[in-house]
């Protein structure tokens, strides 16, 4: 089966063909086909999409067109668009055309610019497709069409879909309808695989199910059980794969509960299930659809994953007062990550006191979130006042906690107000200054570590301040003299800094003596020192082209730059990657110096290199590279590693 | 004395500690039973038993085991229900009479030992098949289940279960309650990226809200296809977009009624084209006075495409254009400021041009409401900020409801015109319109659902009469021609009698309007207790039918056809003012 390669290889050279076509100045032109995939079969009544998305100085974009092109087509979290017209600002940069039963399209009266071109069919039976793209799951390649210019015969190859078919049975062999079935596929968060959901839906009456539209790849299949009373079931993500961010679901366990003739009470619930019969997504088999492909048989028995639950008892106990806090909210999330993470939550009682029930036999994080109390004649002074005392309008507390074989009484979770971090950031080698442009663009986040789904998120709101005091800087915000304070729980968190411009990096963060990148930002109370940011500016460059076996420039592959040490292969901050042009060519900017391993690809997916297993059986396919300080490697030659592809 | 009088309350504090004492220390009662499935004596196992305290907000909860047998050993003596549900069941109560029914309340005494409960289960229905779109199997459409509603005499549809189809145009709608539905399929014009599937029981439809109204695409691309002359509509089994063509279903307990297919391919559609006459002159140096023309669906249908209720914008010289709409009756509106017209147009297999529609500024009512106090004890009720208004008659969906506040004085003036208003208020248009006052005579609940509660100050008061000079305004419409010269005079009553009477325990007892008022206003309703007794309270004096089923859905007696197979089982009943009626013989 001939998948991907060939097709782009034929696409990129009919453009180069096509870029030598001579035309009157003026308007440009595009025309091509549509086909199945590894077919010449022509693909009738096709959409076509194309955008204009960079301007040149003589045709430039509609205003706004570029920031709103970079959010829906690069953005972690695109807009939904509702089926609707495009907006406004990209609406006069977006041309539409169908293909006729010959499968042909043709686009007059263009502008020069850089284009992208998408193929959908309506209905899903075809995955769409982008231009340039080595794999169906990849992002096409923008391609740049002069005043003038006729390109010709650009052909776009849809994948078919495939299928998924199964039954979900309880213990029993029983067949379980209104259950809970999702299509997993695999992403790289940090170098680490997770599955997150493509697909969820619900078994019908027979336990069946039916996962279908799904593109080519591999697939892992889980099963949550839902509560049969509850029939309106928030099935969450269905959107376009690889596209959205992060796609998971929260959801409670269904609680069982008999009561036995003696008064005995059992409690049982079931986790998730995967295909295989597992209750570790990392364990679950996976199922490589090929494009049109059906496959059957996909069954799964619950039974796996019903335990015995337990209970969880205990008191959120509100830092600022010494006191049970009534109304809290109580959440325990599991620690072992699932793409469907079963939560407990519940509310403490007036006397502050919680019950939450369902637990497994797992490790946990307990979390409470308190509200300060309203004000009342119990609690004189104003809200400014009482945030002060309090520690902000909130309170965070958690705790983590192992669940063996029985229920856990006495917990006892304080929840702590914000902790006021001040800090710097430095640019290195430049003057201080209180208005610098560079560091007024930046800003720092904080994220949990582990992060787990649903938990508090570390910064925490900010107090009122009393009439007639200056406000604070938003939390995180770095200010032009680099200055930056931070509000936030305690806990162990990793912190990043964003808005670094393209030739810096971060060299450096520290508490005191304390190197924060290296070990985590640990907060358990009052933190003395300022975090310490030093951004460096001598970083190098590593810039060259990724050929073909047959020295054939290879357009939109992927280049990817791991550290040469294994101990600094946890450093996600030192990785660099980048997508080769129409031309094959690369540039990787603000390199730490150091020594690397240069990778290329055709397509893989993005930060799989940082996952040890993905680069091990192929560690001496890289090519070493040193960058001293401000260095400079240039006209680096790679040749794209072969992956074995799903569909091939 | 002084003295004394102490003593006594201390006293009675004692008795009541003892009291609360003993209570505490009351032997546990307990309870046990079987749930089996109806008509089959089979046992339901792992089904859920809960036990509701009345007056308590927390349950106990066990399961069935193979047997179908639940115990619940230790229960604090009180007043319970027991529901029980299980997947692929109708949810079930004890001492229900009917799958849906009210269950009956189990007394539990201290040391009480209950162990012959047996509870029943109906099993649910399933309805699958394929939709197709020109023959072509439609996958991520929509299938959905509805109920058939009355209002006003008027069939409508209250969704009660919804499920998408897979790529295959195949669709599961299972579990369902026994009964008689309609069954639409929805194909949407883009795929939506959010699912969900709605409460078998009705009383969650937001999945079908949440597709109706946000459709998130699929597709990478924002162009999604969607044809400039055809529009995909809701076809209702076995196969029209007319409502009044489908099919009822009857589905029986664990009824499994396969091959429902349903082509649900688009509709062509057609512009409608004319001139809105009587725009107002745009101010100089304004842009020109765009009206906003919308057509609103006569059709009865539930709208999932813009082409069912489209909009359009007039051009400067009034003219106007809807390019997108399916064929079918509406009302087109149009209105600007205080001007308003519309008008009725039916689109069959060709463009409409040249409509026409007039705009108009609308007429003035005003009117006045008296209290009748004849016989009436009590302070002076307040009926200021009753709210009088004129509905569209038949109604007419996307219409203005005109209307006007109720002054301390009894005077009214329609249509209210804010103090601080930029504009005039549009007041009513050329038509025939209800009177309706507010809340004390309005039109009925849709989905036969329950009827708000009127607060307590006004539950004593009805509308005894609204006329105009000679006109009965109460009974007849009032049909607006020209500036009205007369006032609506509106009298209310405060005397209301009541009803009392007897029918199977458990059954629904309905009073209906034996005049002009049936289907027009909300209907009373009673369930008989344990002994059979109803009742009926402020009740409007005049001329009722009582009726009793042991065994009806919700809101039939709005159905005027289910209404003309049972009118001889109905009591006629006089209701005079102050007085209460009974009636003699059992209802059922």
């Amino acid at each position: 089966m001939t998948f991907g390669k060939t097709a782009c290889l034929l696409v990129l050279v009919g453009l180069a063909q096509a870029q030598s076509v001579a035309q009157n100045p003026g308007t440009a032109s595009i025309e091509g086909v549509v086909v199945k995939i590894g077919t010449n079969e022509p693909i009738a009544d096709a959409d076509l999409e194309l955008s204009r998305i960079e301007g040149t100085a003589q045709a430039p974009l509609n205003p706004g067109a570029a920031e709103l092109f970079s959010t829906i087509l690069f953005g972690n979290n695109p807009p939904s668009l509702g089926g609707a017209a495009p907006p406004a600002q990209i609406a006069p940069e977006i041309q539409y055309a169908k293909t006729g039963p010959d499968g042909r399209f043709s686009f007059a009266n263009l502008k020069e610019g850089r284009y992208r071109l998408a193929a959908i069919l309506v209905g899903g039976n075809y995955f769409p497709a982008e231009y340039g793209q080595h794999d169906v799951r990849q992002r096409g390649l923008p391609f740049p069409v002069s005043s003038g210019q006729a390109v010709k015969n650009l052909k776009l190859e849809m994948a078919t879909t495939g299928a998924i078919t199964g039954q979900i049975v309880d213990e029993d062999g029983q067949p379980m309808g209104h259950t809970t079935v999702m299509a997993l596929s695999e992403q790289y968060q940090k170098g680490e695989p997770r599955w997150y959901i493509e697909r969820v839906l619900l078994t019908d009456e027979r336990g069946a199910y039916r996962l279908f539209w799904l593109g080519p790849g591999k697939y892992k299949v889980a099963a949550v059980y839902e509560n049969p009373e509850q029939r309106s079931v928030n099935m969450g993500p269905a959107g376009p794969p690889g596209r959205g961010a992060a796609r998971y679901r929260a959801t409670n366990p269904v609680l069982m509960r008999q009561v036995m003739p003696n008064g005995a009470v059992i409690e049982e619930a079931y986790g998730v299930v995967y295909f295989g019969g597992v209750i570790d997504p990392l364990l679950a088999r996976s199922i490589d659809v090929r494009p049109g492909e059906t496959y059957n048989g996909i069954d799964i028995s619950l039974g796996a994953g019903k335990a015995r639950t337990h209970h969880l008892r205990g008191t959120v106990i509100s830092a600022a007062t010494g006191q049970p806090a009534p109304g809290a909210q109580v959440m325990a999330i599991p620690q072992r990550w699932s793409p469907n993470a079963l939560i407990l939550t519940g509310t403490t009682n007036t006397d502050g006191a919680f019950d939450l029930a369902g637990a497994f036999p797992e490790r946990y994080v307990l979390s409470a979130s308190v509200a300060v109390p309203p004000i009342n004649a119990l609690q004189p002074g104003t809200t400014a006042q009482l945030q002060q005392q309090y520690g902000g309008s909130s309170q965070v507390g958690y705790l983590p906690i192992e669940v063996a074989g029985a229920d856990i009484e006495n917990i006892r979770i304080v929840a702590n107000g914000g902790v006021n971090i001040p800090g710097r950031v430095v640019i290195e080698g430049l003057a201080p200054s209180d208005t610098d442009a560079d560091l007024s663009r930046m800003g720092i986040g904080v994220v949990r570590d582990p992060d787990l789904i649903a938990m508090p998120g570390g910064m925490m709101p900010l107090p009122s301040v009393p009439s007639g005091t200056p406000a604070r800087p938003i939390n995180g915000q770095v200010l032009g003299n680099g200055d930056f304070y931070l509000f936030m729980s305690q806990g162990d968190f990793r912190l990043n800094v964003g808005g670094v411009p393209s030739n810096m990096y971060v060299k450096s963060v520290r508490i005191g003596g304390d190197d924060i990148q290296r070990s985590g930002l640990h907060i358990t109370g009052a933190v003395q020192n300022p975090i310490q940011i030093i951004i460096g500016t001598d970083g190098g460059t590593i810039s060259g082209s990724v050929i073909s076996s047959t020295s054939a420039p290879m357009p939109n592959s992927v280049v990817a730059l791991v550290p040469e040490a294994f101990d600094l292969r946890t450093r996600s901050d030192l990785y660099r990657s980048a997508t080769a042009d129409a031309l094959g060519n690369f540039k990787l900017n603000a390199v730490v110096p150091g020594s690397y391993k240069l990778f290329a690809w055709e397509w893989a997916e993005p930060d799989a290199w940082q996952n040890p297993e993905f680069i091990r059986p192929i560690e001496n396919s890289g090519k070493s590279v040193t960058i001293t300080a401000s260095g400079k490697q240039e006209n680096i030659q790679l040749s794209p590693i072969m992956l074995t592809k799903s569909g091939q | 004395m002084k003295l004394r009088r102490n003593f006594a309350i201390l006293a009675i504090t004692f008795v009541l500690l003892a009291g609360f004492h003993s209570v505490a220390q009351q032997p546990a009662a307990s309870l046990q039973g079987v749930v089996e499935e109806a008509g089959s004596a089979n046992p339901v196992s792992k089904a859920t038993v809960t036990l509701n305290r009345a007056g308590a907000t927390s349950a106990e909860v066990t399961r069935t085991d193979s047997d179908g047998r639940f115990y619940l050993p230790n229960i604090a003596p009180g007043q319970y229900r027991i529901v029980v549900s299980h997947a692929g069941h109708v949810k079930a109560q004890y001492g229900q009479l009917h799958p849906g029914s009210e269950g009956t309340i189990l007394v539990l005494t201290a040391g009480q030992r209950v162990d012959n409960i047996r509870i029943e289960m109906t099993r649910g229905g399933v309805i699958s098949g394929h939709i197709t779109d020109n023959g072509r199997p439609a996958g991520l459409s929509d299938a959905v289940v509805f109920r058939a509603v009355y209002t006003e005499g008027q069939l409508s549809f209250d969704p009660v279960l919804a499920n998408r189809s897979d790529d295959t145009g195949e669709y599961h709608l299972f579990w369902l309650p026994p009964g008689r539905y309609y069954l639409a399929a929805v194909i949407w014009e883009t795929a939506s990226a959010v699912g969900w599937i709605t409460n078998a029981e009705g009383t969650d439809n937001s999945f079908f809200t949440q597709r109706q109204t946000s459709r998130s695409v699929f597709m990478r691309t924002t162009a999604g296809g969607v044809s400039e002359t055809s529009a995909h509509i809701p076809v209702f089994y076995p196969g029209s977009p007319d409502p009044q063509l489908a099919t009822v279903i009857d589905v029986q307990p664990g009824a499994e009624l396969r091959g429902m297919d349903i082509e649900a391919g688009p509709l062509p559609t057609r512009h409608v084209k004319g001139t809105v006459v009587g725009v107002p002159a745009s101010i100089p140096g304004q842009p020109p006075v765009r009206v906003n023309v919308n057509m609103r669906s006569l059709m009865g249908t539930f709208t999932t495409n813009a082409a069912q209720s489209p909009n359009a914008n007039t051009e400067p010289n009034g003219t106007f254009e809807i390019t997108k709409v399916v064929p079918g009756r509406y009302v087109l509106n149009a209105s600007a400021g205080n001007l308003s017209g519309r008008t009725v147009v039916e689109i069959r297999d060709r463009d409409l041009t040249n409509i026409s529609v007039s705009l108009l500024p609308g007429f003035t009512v005003s009117g006045r409401v008296i209290v009748e106090r004849t016989g009436a004890t009590g302070p002076e009720p307040a009926i200021a900020n009753l709210r009088v208004g004129l509905r569209t008659d038949p109604l007419i969906p996307g219409s203005t409801n005109y209307s006007g506040i109720v002054q301390s004085d009894g005077s009214f003036t329609i249509p209210a015109t804010a103090p601080n208003a930029a504009a005039p208020t549009a007041g009513p248009i050329p038509g025939d319109y209800r009177v309706l006052v507010n809340p004390i005579l309005t039109p009925p609940t849709p989905a036969g659902s329950s009827v708000p509660a009127l607060p307590p100050q006004l539950q004593s008061l009805y509308v005894k009469s609204i006329r105009m000079g000679d006109v009965d305004l109460l009974n007849e419409n009032l049909h607006l021609t020209a500036q009205p010269s007369a006032p609506i005079l509106i009298v209310i009553g405060t005397n209301p009698g009541s009803v009392r009477g007897k029918a199977v325990p458990g059954s629904t007892a309905v009073l209906i309007h034996d005049n002009a008022l049936r289907y027009r206003v909300n209907e009373k309703t009673s369930i008989a207790d344990a002994t059979g007794n109803f009742v009926f309270e402020n009740v409007p004096p005049g001329n009722y039918k009582a009726f009793a089923w042991e065994i009806v859905e919700r809101g039939a007696w709005g159905d005027p056809s289910f209404m003309r197979s049972q009118e001889e089982r109905g009591v006629p009943v006089h209701i005079d003012e102050g007085k209460s009626a009974i009636i003699d013989s059992k209802l059922n």
